[in-house]
């Protein structure tokens, strides 16, 4: 219970002083970073707009008290936006914007070593660069678009998950996102009779032939013993691929960027003297 | 800033001064119209009590709930008015009911002591 002498002023309860406190300290903190401007009175600005609003107040003039009170938020806005600092602050971002980016290393660069650093734990991958012809009509995804950035942690989290089924498709873009995980190929009956002209074949290679051959991406896989890739592009099957071809590749097939000058780190892709081996779909 | 608030409070005494001003301004327009509780003591009157002496507490506390304009008029004005007519002489618990309170239509009376002894004895 508050002293009897503060009912004058309408104080009743505790509630009331906090209140007031709060609103003061408030009304403080603007005040002194109102009055820092030196370029427009600010502060002045803010004490006439709350004088007038209380004076419009007591006086009961309604209407004018209700539209300061409703625009009340509106002004102090106003007077944030003109307040020197912020517009330092918006004059230094318009002239200093810098699109961060998305990339820092080369993403091809980080595949290759992600299936590298999986083949140390003997998991295989099989990924598929999209590259003009989105994927999207010719995979089951298993989940809704990902659009992650390629970097080797996240793949090396996603090919170490329990949920990652290596036979199945990692779906790239040409942008270097992950597009989609654990995707297969969507089949139908007229798709299944063309393929089984390559019967000889495995049955992943036989899909990737087919399905390169109607689109342009580009798709490989990783086998963790020999640690080399198996590619496929327009229908054309390189087994023995090295990691450091499987890069021209990627320049040469997949139409990336050229390769960066100087790359972190040292590359530990394998060098094969061996030379790859070439067929296609008749 | 809030570490040094003391500080900043006694450099800018005018400025702390009229902020405070303004605030309360601002608290009073904005919460005039809004209900609230409040706690006061209301005096205890008796009527009908012409030769009768007696012996009875001055103030009784009771706590009320009303718009904020209306409360403050009820500061010291809050009675209870007491009809002495059938009382005699000796020790009485006086039942008292809301309608004995001087409290406006658009107030409510939240909470107070519903019991009462008064003593009377005739006067001399």
């Amino acid at each position: 219970m508050v002293p009897q002498t503060l009912w004058s002023l309408s104080i009743f309860c505790w509630q009331d002083i906090a209140e007031i406190v709060m609103i003061f300290i408030g009304f403080l903190y603007v005040s002194y970073w109102f009055k820092k401007d030196t370029k427009k009175p600010l502060l002045t600005w803010l004490y006439g707009y709350t004088l007038l609003f209380l004076i419009t107040d007591y006086v009961h003039m309604t209407t004018l008290a209700t539209a300061l009170i409703t625009f009340a938020p509106l002004t102090f806005i106003i007077l944030i936006l003109i307040h020197k600092e912020t517009l330092q602050k918006n004059f230094i971002a318009l002239h200093a914007i810098r699109t961060p980016k998305e990339h820092e290393t080369y993403w091809p660069e980080e595949l290759v070593q992600a299936t590298l650093a999986a083949s140390n734990k003997n998991i295989g991958m099989t990924c598929i660069i999209e590259k003009n012809d989105a994927m999207a009509g010719f995979t089951d995804k298993a989940l809704e678009s990902l659009n992650v950035p390629i970097s080797k942690d996240i793949l090396q989290l996603l090919t170490t998950s329990p949920l990652y089924k290596e036979d199945q498709l990692i779906v790239i873009n040409q942008d270097g996102k992950i597009v989609s995980v654990n995707d297969s190929w969507k089949k139908n009956s007229i798709d299944l009779w063309l393929t089984k002209e390559l019967q000889e074949q495995d049955e992943w290679i036989q899909d990737a032939i087919f399905f390169t051959t109607k689109t342009d991406a580009y798709m490989f896989k990783h086998d963790p013993i020999s640690r080399t890739y198996t590619t496929i592009h327009k229908g054309k099957v390189v087994t023995h691929v090295t990691a450091q071809m499987l890069l021209h590749h990627f320049f040469s097939h997949v139409g990336l960027n050229t390769m960066p000058h100087k790359t972190k780190g040292v590359f530990y892709g394998t060098f094969s003297t061996e030379s790859s081996s070439e067929q296609s779909l008749s | 800033m809030a570490r040094s608030l003391p500080n900043h409070l006694l450099n800018n005494l005018s400025l702390s001064m009229l902020a405070l001003v303004l605030s309360f301004g601002i608290w009073h327009s904005l919460s005039r119209n809004s209900k609230t509780y409040a706690t006061t003591t209301a005096t205890i009157y008796f009527y009908n009590e012409s030769n009768k002496k007696i012996t009875a507490p001055e103030q009784l506390p009771v706590t009320l709930y009303g718009k904020r304009s209306e409360l403050k008029k009820l500061l010291y004005t809050t009675t209870v008015h007491i009809d002495l007519k059938n009382y005699g002489a000796g020790n009485h618990t006086v039942m008292i009911a809301k309608e004995m309170f001087n409290v406006p239509d658009d107030s409510i009376l939240i909470n107070y002591r519903p019991k009462l002894v008064i003593d009377v004895q005739p006067a001399q």
